[in-house]
C-alpha cells in the first residue's frame, strides 16, 4: 500500500508564562492512503496538537511530516495555506460554521477557494440535507450541522479529513449516522481519514487504532476486521 | 474578495444595522460638512478675489489738505493710478444714511447685481442690503436732499463690499448705513461733498508716494486696504467659515474612526472561531484581513461619497447666503476639486490604516488559539485588584466591579460626550463672547453718543462736546506691520472710559493701550514701544503706564497734549468732538459723523443670524452625542449579553438590569461634560485668536452659566434618549444564550 503521511520525530512544547508544557514527544506515524485512522487517548493527551501539526494550521518544534513524500514542517506561512487548500478537509467538534451564512454558502466558502470542487448540491444531497440548502445554521440541528461540516470538508476533495471529535456533541444514534458518512466518502474518493475520539468503540471501525498518552504514541494497531459504522456497540 | 465573504459581510452589516448606521452618519455629517463649508468658502474667495480684480479694488485711499494739484503727473511718475472720489451723506429717514459716490472709472468701479447701469443723472444704484432692509425696487424714485433719483438697480462695490460707515468699524447695520452711486456729473455740483483719492500702486512706492504727498501738503488720513474693514472683512470670515469646515468634520471622523474600531475590534473577537476555521480551510491572511478592512472601507467610502453628494447640493444654498449676506455679485461656483477628493478620500485614508493594524494584530494570534476562541483572559485587572470590594453591598459591587472591567469603554463615552459638549459650548461662547464684547465692554467704554470728525484740526474750543484727535498709525513686529489708531485725549476725558484689568478706572494723562492690541504686541506695563504715524510717517516711542480691559479696536491713548506734540500739531487743537447730543456743525466742516446707538443696533443685527447658526450646532451636537452614546451603550449591552441572558435566567427583570449594567454610565456622560467645560474654554479662545488675527479686535471668552446649564440638559436629553433607543437590545437579549452558549 502507498504511504501518505510519514511523521518521524515530532516534538512540540507549549510556553505559557514561565512553565513550559511537553505536549507532543517524539511521534513517529506511518499512515497509508485510504486508511480509516482513529486515534484514542485522555484528554490532554496531545490528540488536536497532533491533527492540527498535520493539517498545518499549527507548528512542531521539530521532526518531519511528509504527506505525499512533502515535508509540511519546512512550508512557509504561504506553502500551508496552498497545502491546507489542495490537500486537507477540517471537521470539528462544534462544526464551526458561519452562522449568518446558509448550508449552500458555508459549502461555497470552501468550494470557492479550489480550481476543481465537486458539485455543491450534489454534496447535499449526498450528506443527507436534501431541501435544507438555504437554511442558516441556527435553524439545523447538531447532526445536520456537523452534515454541513463534513461537506464543507470534503467538496475540494481532499486527501486527508481530519476530524477532531466529529461526534463529541451528538447522541449515539447520529453519531452512527455521521460516521457512516465519513465513511462512504472514505470508500468514494479513497480519502484517508483521522478520526480523534474519546470514544473506544469508535475504533471498531478504524483500519488503525493509534492511542497517545501523555504526548507519546502508546500504541499503534491495525485492524483487521473493521465493522460498519452502524454495527458499532455504543 | 470571495463572493461568500461578501454575502457574510453584508449580513453582518445588516444583523447589525443600527450601529453601521450610526457609525456612517457620522461620516456622512463629516463629508457633507467639510466639502459643503470648504467649498463654499473657496468659492466666496474665489469670487471675491475675481470681483477686487475686475473692479480693480483700491491699495489704499487717503484724505490730503489741499487737493491735488497734478495728479496725471503723479501716476505717471510713480507708476501708479489715482483717482478722485466724492462722496456725501444724505438721509433718506431720521438716523439712516445713504452714503452718495460719484461712479468711478478705474478704481472701485461698480458691478450691478440687478438691474441696469447708470445713465442719466437722476440714476442711482444702492447697495443691495440698504435696498432690501428700506425696500427699494427698481423703478422707486428717491428724493435726497431736495434732488429726485430713480433706482435703477442693486450694485456691489469693492471698497464698499462689507458696508461700514467707517473704516475701522466693524458692524454692518444695513438699517443705518447703505451706499449709492451716482453719476459723477451729479456730486460734482452738490454742496458740501467731501472728496479723497484712492490709489492703486503698480510697484512698491507707498512710502515714496507718502513723502511727496507731505512735502507740500498734508496727508489727514490715510487707510490701506489691510486696514480697511470695509474690504478685508470678508475675507475673515469666510476664512472662520472654512476653518469651522475643516476642523469640526476632522474630529468628527476621529471620533468616528475610534467607534468603527471598536466596533471591528468587537465583531473580530465575536468571530474568532470562524477566523479560525477561514485559516482552517485555506484562506491566507491577506484574503482575511481585505474582509475584515472592507467594513471600514464600505462605511467610509459610502459614507463619503453621499456626504460629498450632500455637500455639494448644501454648498450653493450656502454660497447663496453668504453671497446675499456681503452683497456679493451673481457667482460663478467651481467644485472644487481639491476639496471634493479629500471629501472624498478623507473617511478612507483615516480609517484604513489604524483598521489594518487593528486586524493585523488579531490575525498575529495563531488559528489554534482562534479556533479555541481566543485566550481565555482570567487575568484581573490591576484596579479589579487593588479595590476591595467586600464590604460593599451586592449592586454597588456588582456596579463597580462592572465599571472597573470596562474603563477603556467608559473613557471614551466620556470622551464622545466631552466632544459633543464641547461643540454645543462653542456655539454658545461665540454668542455670549461676542455679546460681552459690544453690549458690555462696547457700552462700558464709549459714553457719548455722536461723534463728529472734522475734515480740518481744529484749534477754536468747541461749544460743546469733549475733543480729541486720532491718527491711524504702525508699529513694526517680526510678523510685519501692526496698525493700530493713536488717540490723544484730555486728562479729564469722560467719553471714553476705561478700567485697567483689575476694574479701577483710568485717567488720560498717562499712556495706554488696549487689551486687544497690547495681547496682539504681547507687550506689558512698562515696556517702550516705538510708533509711526501713517499719516505724517513721523516715529515716536511710547511708553506703556497702563493697559485697558477694552477689545474694540487696536487702540493706544495718550494726552492729547503729548499727541500734539509728538504730530507737530498746533497746541490745543483737536481733529473730533464726542458728544451725548446732537451739535449744530456746518456739514462742509465735517468728515464723518457717526452715532454710536447704530452700532449696538447694528451687533443685534448681527447676533440674529448667529442664533439659528446655534440652533443648528446644538443640533448637531446632539445628534451626534446621541450616535456615540447609542453605539457604546449597544456594544456595552452585546458585550455582556451572556450576563445579562443569565441573569435573565437567574429571574432578574430589565428594570433591575438595566439599573445594574447600564444606569451608571450617567454619572461618565456628566463627567464627560464638566472635563468639556474648560477644555472648551481654552481651544474656543486658541480658535478665536486665529480668526481674530488679522482683524483688529480681540473677542473675550466669555459663557453664561445659564447657557452651560441648556448645554446640560441637552446632553442629558440625548442620553436618555439613547437609553430609550436601547431598551430594545436589551429585550432582545435571549435566554437561550445562557443556556446554550455555543452557537455562536
Ligand atoms: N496553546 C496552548 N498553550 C499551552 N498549552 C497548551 C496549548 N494548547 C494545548 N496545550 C496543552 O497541551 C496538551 C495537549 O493538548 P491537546 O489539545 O492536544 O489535547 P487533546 O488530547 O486534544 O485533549 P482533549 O481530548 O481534551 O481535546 C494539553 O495538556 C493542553 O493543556
Ligand atoms: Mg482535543
Amino acid at each position: 500500500m502507498e504511504k501518505l503521511l510519514e511523521i518521524e520525530g515530532v516534538n512540540k512544547t507549549y510556553q505559557s508564562g514561565l512553565s513550559k508544557f511537553q505536549a507532543l514527544t517524539d511521534i513517529k506515524v506511518d499512515i497509508d492512503r485510504g486508511e480509516i485512522v482513529v486515534i484514542l487517548g485522555p484528554s490532554g493527551s496531545g490528540k488536536s496538537t497532533l491533527i492540527n501539526a498535520i493539517g498545518g494550521i499549527d507548528r512542531v518544534d521539530s521532526g518531519t511530516i511528509h504527506v505525499d513524500e512533502k515535508d509540511i514542517v519546512s512550508l512557509n506561512d504561504n506553502q500551508l495555506v496552498h497545502y491546507r487548500r489542495e490537500k486537507v478537509g477540517f471537521v470539528f467538534q462544534m462544526y464551526n460554521l458561519i452562522p449568518n451564512l446558509t448550508v449552500y454558502e458555508n459549502i461555497e466558502l470552501a468550494a470557492n477557494i479550489s480550481k476543481s470542487p465537486l458539485s455543491i448540491d450534489e454534496l447535499i444531497d449526498a450528506v443527507g440535507l436534501i431541501g435544507m440548502a438555504d437554511r442558516f445554521p441556527r435553524e439545523l440541528s447538531g447532526g445536520q450541522q456537523q452534515r454541513v461540516s463534513i461537506a464543507r470538508a470534503v467538496v475540494r476533495k481532499p486527501e486527508l479529513l481530519l476530524c477532531d471529535e466529529p461526534t463529541g456533541a451528538l447522541d449515539s444514534k447520529i453519531s452512527k449516522e455521521i460516521l457512516k458518512l465519513i465513511q462512504q466518502i472514505n470508500e468514494k474518493y479513497n480519502t484517508t481519514v483521522l478520526i480523534i475520539t474519546h470514544n473506544q468503540a469508535i475504533s471498531a471501525m478504524a483500519d488503525r487504532v493509534i492511542t497517545l498518552k501523555d504526548g507519546k504514541i502508546e500504541s499503534n494497531n491495525l485492524n483487521e476486521r473493521p465493522v460498519e459504522p452502524e454495527r458499532i456497540e455504543w | 474578495m470571495v463572493v461568500t465573504l461578501w454575502k457574510k459581510l453584508f449580513r453582518t452589516i445588516k444583523e447589525k444595522k443600527a450601529q453601521y448606521l450610526a457609525a456612517w452618519i457620522l461620516i456622512v455629517i463629516s463629508s457633507t460638512l467639510f466639502y459643503a463649508f470648504t467649498a463654499a468658502g473657496a468659492n466666496l474667495v474665489d469670487n471675491l478675489d475675481s470681483f477686487y480684480q475686475t473692479n480693480n479694488v483700491e491699495d489704499a485711499n487717503f484724505i490730503v489738505q489741499k487737493s491735488l494739484t497734478k495728479p496725471d503727473q503723479m501716476e505717471e511718475q510713480l507708476n501708479l493710478q489715482l483717482e478722485e472720489r466724492l462722496s456725501v451723506d444724505v438721509s433718506m429717514k431720521e438716523d439712516t444714511v445713504l452714503r452718495l459716490l460719484n461712479e468711478t472709472q478705474t478704481i472701485n468701479t461698480y458691478s450691478v447685481i440687478d438691474g441696469t447701469k447708470l445713465q442719466s443723472d437722476q440714476d442711482i444704484l444702492v447697495d443691495q442690503g440698504y435696498a432690501k432692509v428700506h425696500d427699494l425696487s427698481i423703478g422707486d424714485h428717491l428724493e435726497l436732499a431736495g434732488e429726485n433719483f430713480i433706482i435703477k438697480g442693486t450694485m456691489a462695490i469693492p471698497d464698499y463690499i462689507y458696508p461700514l460707515k467707517s473704516t475701522s468699524g466693524f458692524l454692518k447695520n444695513p438699517d443705518a448705513f447703505g451706499v449709492a452711486i451716482v453719476k459723477e456729473d451729479v456730486l460734482d455740483n452738490w454742496a458740501n461733498t467731501h472728496s479723497y483719492f484712492s490709489v492703486q500702486f503698480n510697484q512698491d512706492n507707498k512710502e515714496q508716494f507718502k513723502k511727496i504727498l507731505n512735502e507740500n501738503n498734508h496727508v489727514l488720513q490715510w487707510v490701506d486696504k489691510q486696514d480697511n474693514n470695509r474690504i478685508t472683512f470678508i475675507k475673515g470670515d469666510i476664512a472662520a467659515v472654512k476653518k469651522m469646515g475643516e476642523s469640526l468634520p476632522i474630529a468628527i471622523l476621529l471620533i468616528t474612526l475610534v467607534i468603527i474600531l471598536i466596533l471591528l475590534w468587537r465583531l473580530m473577537k465575536k468571530e474568532y472561531v470562524q477566523i479560525g476555521t477561514l485559516y482552517a480551510l485555506g484562506y491566507n491572511k491577506r484574503e482575511i484581513i481585505h474582509h475584515y478592512l472592507t467594513y471600514a472601507s464600505m462605511l467610509a467610502i459610502s459614507g463619503s461619497i453621499v456626504g460629498t453628494l450632500l455637500g455639494w447640493l448644501l454648498m450653493h444654498p450656502l454660497i447663496s447666503v453668504f453671497a446675499a449676506y456681503y452683497n456679493l455679485p451673481v457667482l460663478t461656483t467651481d467644485p472644487h476639486l481639491g476639496y471634493l477628493l479629500i471629501s472624498l478620500l478623507l473617511p478612507l485614508v483615516f480609517f484604513v490604516p489604524l483598521t489594518y493594524i487593528l486586524v493585523r494584530r488579531v490575525l498575529n494570534i495563531p488559528p489554534v488559539i482562534l479556533m479555541k476562541g481566543g485566550k481565555v483572559k482570567t487575568k484581573v485587572n490591576v484596579f479589579e485588584r487593588i479595590v476591595k470590594l467586600r464590604n460593599l453591598k451586592f449592586t454597588k459591587k456588582f456596579i463597580f466591579r462592572d465599571i472597573l472591567r470596562n474603563l477603556p469603554r467608559i473613557g471614551f463615552l466620556s470622551l464622545g460626550v466631552m466632544f459633543a459638549t464641547l461643540l454645543l459650548l462653542m456655539g454658545f461662547i461665540t454668542k455670549d463672547s461676542m455679546t460681552y464684547l459690544i453690549s458690555d465692554n462696547f457700552k462700558e467704554v464709549y459714553h457719548y453718543e455722536y461723534e463728529y470728525v472734522f475734515n480740518q484740526l481744529q484749534t477754536e474750543p468747541p461749544q460743546s462736546g469733549q475733543v480729541a484727535s486720532s491718527v491711524p498709525a504702525a508699529i513694526e513686529t517680526k510678523d510685519g506691520d501692526q496698525s493700530l489708531v493713536v488717540t490723544g485725549l484730555k486728562p479729564g476725558n469722560s467719553a471714553i472710559q476705561l478700567t485697567d484689568m483689575d476694574g479701577n478706572r483710568l485717567k488720560f494723562d498717562s499712556v495706554i493701550i488696549n487689551k486687544s492690541l497690547a495681547d496682539k504686541l504681547d507687550i506689558k506695563q512698562g515696556e517702550t514701544i516705538e510708533v509711526t504715524s501713517q499719516l505724517s510717517n513721523k516715529t515716536f516711542s511710547l511708553t506703556i503706564d497702563y493697559i485697558a480691559d477694552s477689545y474694540l479696536g487696536d487702540m493706544i491713548y495718550i494726552p492729547l497734549k503729548q499727541f500734539n506734540q509728538l504730530n507737530e500739531y498746533p497746541k490745543d487743537s483737536y481733529m473730533s468732538l464726542y458728544s451725548d447730543k446732537e451739535l449744530s456743525i456746518p456739514k462742509g466742516e465735517l468728515a464723518s459723523k457717526s452715532l454710536t446707538n447704530n452700532m449696538v443696533t447694528g451687533f443685534e443685527q448681527i447676533i440674529q443670524p448667529l442664533n439659528y447658526g446655534i440652533i443648528a450646532i446644538a443640533l448637531v451636537a446632539a445628534v451626534i452625542a446621541v450616535i456615540i452614546m447609542y453605539i457604546l451603550i449597544s456594544l456595552l449591552i452585546e458585550e455582556n449579553s451572556y450576563k445579562i441572558s443569565l441573569m435573565k435566567v437567574l429571574g432578574y427583570n430589565e428594570r433591575t438590569i438595566q439599573k445594574l449594567m447600564i444606569g451608571y454610565n450617567i454619572w461618565f456622560v456628566i463627567l464627560g461634560f464638566l472635563i468639556a467645560i474648560p477644555v472648551t474654554l481654552v481651544s474656543i479662545s486658541a480658535f478665536l485668536n486665529s480668526i481674530t488675527a488679522e482683524m483688529n479686535i480681540t473677542i473675550p471668552v466669555k459663557i453664561d452659566w445659564i447657557n452651560i446649564a441648556i448645554s446640560f440638559v441637552v446632553i442629558l436629553a440625548a442620553y436618555y434618549v439613547t437609553i430609550l433607543l436601547n431598551k430594545r437590545s436589551l429585550k432582545k437579549v435571549s435566554m437561550h444564550e445562557a443556556i446554550n452558549r455555543s452557537t455562536e
